[in-house]
């Protein structure tokens, strides 16, 4: 009986697993129109770049988030550090007495050379309110002995004459010095002289400003501070590099955050305002393109290079704001809302009448979109295959969420930022308005594509450039060249990803 | 085997006439397939439909390691075993005569005086329980620990099953040679 139960296994299995049998033909057109719906395609294959831009979107946010707050944390520290050593009381003190005076020149022992023009007098006060002044000779470098005295700069304590080296411990007192240093040059800097300055390891600082012309006061002049040496790091340090490409920003720095020089290594320069926010708020002519692809190849008539030929790019521009944030002196980060808009005119072609999903038929539409139906006045009804002229215009509209960071370079008011990012764009508008040629004459209709994604991803290059009007405002002008990382169709014939270049023009603020 | 694998590539990219293809190339073994598990040849349509949707959802997810078609083999077993699962099912109750041993010779004569088209019709006609633990032994070759599993059954129903199952078969099988002898008398 065994064996013969096995012999039913097999036999059962020899039989059948030879044999072969035809489903019925509606079995495919069930799936044909189930995948027509659900578009079932590999997400991991297709979708690669997508998956990439969105890991590297992931990756960048939670290390821009990490840096964010590290540096925070730091500052933090910092300032809880030097909460003890310099008060505001001590800041104020010195403003009050060397605002509109002179220059107060903070140290033990100073010389300081002047070449100035003829009959000029250079005011020079201690922090004691001594009147250190002198009259110039005839294009002659006077130089000037303070006293010591001068040393007292806003500090109950005597500043020991050991502070004239380079490094020296007393950082406290030298931090003090910078500080009123820096607020008096400042002060006494209406005209805005100050441009330039270098540190001199041997030397201390060197300031040197620009020729000024104005009628007969032609002043050139150069102070060299040979004491004290205020900043204790090194000249070659980023933090030094900064300094000199910016003093009158660093000095401004120095005024409003003097607790940040509080050494050489943890020196950390801000930018020339206290926030590190900006906003940018632009428009841009765009130039769009289309890369299609041949994405569903049973649809013979609406192959790519019909779609190519006959779908043309005419009108684009985006306009929006952008926040940006400052890293530190020279990245910056920058998201925001932008509001894009494409007319794309699609040239007279014919088209065929086929189902659509619903089993109605229409005249379908194809181009870089995805296919459409366009609906035909009530009592109008094509047969399957007929066919009809149409020419079209679509419409596109998308809000785009970017996020770009930019690296700074800054030469006196003009500054050039390249910067590199991704955006995710969603659909708001998609309209195709239809002129179709019927049995009663043209006929415009106005019918949207049921095969757009509603969101898109894609990636960015900007090449910033602005000029700052003053402090606060500056002409921004940007080439942006965006290339579609993932298609804007998911249903039609083509697969269609959108590049745009486009020539942003605004105006940045720093807030 | 090339022509699958640029079948499968063609699938990925979501192509569709790769996907027609595919489908035209193992429907309709996969339609017998279907066919083992299913009373009739609709419900058998239905898994194939179902079958093959899911085939084009995750063909990203074949390895290229194993056999295309037993691949897609295993997913119509799914989708039948999901429909099976998602039913309730009563336990049959079949009478079982006592099968006489004369009749059962050799495989080949069986199959071609029964025809494989008519075995395949007894495997429809046994009960759902016992057609899908015989599918599962004799077809896909599972011990009877993973048939109780995967049908939430213990080992012995299981083996119960099958051996009914064999039986029913085996009565079956008697049952049409012997029509088919008397033919010849007659």
């Amino acid at each position: 009986m065994n064996k013969n139960l096995h012999n039913i296994d097999k036999l059962f299995k020899t039989a059948i697993e030879r044999i072969e049998d035809e489903p019925s033909s509606s079995v495919w057109e069930s799936i044909d129109k189930d995948l027509d719906k659900k578009k079932v395609v590999s997400i991991s294959k297709k979708y690669h770049k997508l998956k990439f831009a969105v890991s590297f979107l992931l990756i960048f946010s939670i290390g821009m988030a990490m840096y964010i707050l590290q540096v925070n944390r730091k500052n933090k520290v910092q300032v809880k550090q030097n909460h003890d050593t310099i008060t505001l009381n001590d800041k104020k003190e010195a403003l009050r007495k060397d605002a509109g005076q002179g220059i107060v020149i903070p140290g033990n022992t100073a010389s300081i050379q002047k070449e100035i023009s003829p009959g000029k007098t250079i005011p020079f006060y201690d922090s004691s309110g001594q009147n250190s002044s002198t009259t110039a000779i005839k294009n002659k470098i006077v130089t000037k002995q303070l006293p010591a005295t001068v040393a007292k700069i806003s500090s109950s304590k005597e500043i020991p004459s050991s502070v004239s080296k380079v490094g020296s411990p007393n950082l406290n007192s030298e931090e003090k010095n910078l500080n009123a240093f820096a607020h008096s040059i400042k002060e006494n800097d209406k005209d805005g002289n100050f441009d330039k300055a270098y540190l001199n390891k041997t030397n201390g600082i060197i300031v040197k400003t620009d020729e000024q012309k104005s009628g007969s006061d032609t002043l050139s002049e150069s102070v060299r501070v040979q004491h004290p040496p205020v900043l204790a790091m090194p000249v070659s340090s980023p933090e030094m590099i900064m300094y000199k490409k910016n003093f009158i920003g660093a000095l401004q720095i120095a005024r409003s955050n003097p607790q940040k020089y509080t050494g050489p290594k943890n020196a950390v320069l801000r930018p020339l305002h206290g926030s590190r926010f900006n906003a940018t708020v632009f428009f841009s002519p765009d130039i769009v393109s289309f890369d299609i692809k041949n994405d569903q190849p049973q649809f013979a008539e609406d192959t790519k290079n019909e779609i190519k030929k006959n779908d043309k790019p005419r009108l684009a521009n985006s306009f929006g704001v952008l926040v940006g944030y400052k890293i530190d002196g020279r990245w910056t980060i920058q998201s925001g809302a932008t509001i894009s808009k494409s007319v794309t005119s699609i040239d007279s072609k014919t088209i065929y009448a086929r189902p659509d999903r619903n089993g109605s038929v229409n005249f379908r539409l194809s181009c870089f979109t995805g296919p459409s139906y366009i609906p035909l006045q009530s009592g109008l009804h094509p047969a399957q295959g007929d066919s009809t002229l149409v020419s079209a215009k679509n419409t596109l509209r998308y809000i785009s969420i970017p996020i770009v960071l930019q690296y700074r370079i800054t030469r006196g008011r003009l500054s050039v930022s390249p910067g590199a990012g991704i955006g995710t764009n969603f659909l708001l508008i998609n309209k195709i308005e239809s002129r179709i040629n019927t049995a009663n004459g043209y006929q415009e209709s106005m019918t949207s594509t049921g095969g757009l994604r509603s969101a898109y991803f894609n990636s960015f290059l900007t090449l910033n450039a602005a000029y700052k009007i003053n402090n606060r405002i500056a002409f921004s002008f940007t080439p942006v060249a965006q290339v579609g990382l993932s298609s804007i169709t998911q249903d039609g014939p083509v697969k269609t990803m959108l590049n745009s270049f486009g020539f942003e023009a605004g105006l940045n603020i720093d807030l | 085997m090339e022509e699958t694998k640029n079948l499968v590539e063609g699938c990925l990219h979501g192509d569709r006439h790769s996907q027609s293809s595919l489908y035209n190339l193992l429907s309709k073994k996969m339609f017998v397939v279907c066919l083992r598990y299913s009373k009739t040849r609709e419900e058998a349509e239905e898994i194939l439909q179902e079958g093959f949707m899911k085939v084009f959802q995750f063909i990203h997810q074949y390895k290229n390691t194993g056999s295309f078609e037993g691949w897609v083999s295993k997913i119509m077993m799914n989708c039948a075993l999901q429909r099976y699962r998602s039913k309730a099912h009563l336990h049959a109750v079949v009478s079982i005569d006592l099968v006489t041993e004369d009749h059962l010779t050799n495989d080949e004569n069986i199959i071609s005086k029964i025809g494989a088209k008519e075995l395949l019709l007894m495997i429809q006609e046994l009960s759902p329980a016992y057609r899908m633990v015989f599918n599962l032994y004799v077809f896909e070759g599972l011990k009877h620990r993973e048939i109780a599993k995967l049908l939430n059954i213990s080992e012995g129903t299981s083996k119960s099953n099958l051996s009914d199952a064999r039986a029913l078969l085996q009565k079956a099988v008697n049952n049409s040679l012997q029509s088919s002898q008397n033919l010849l008398e007659i």
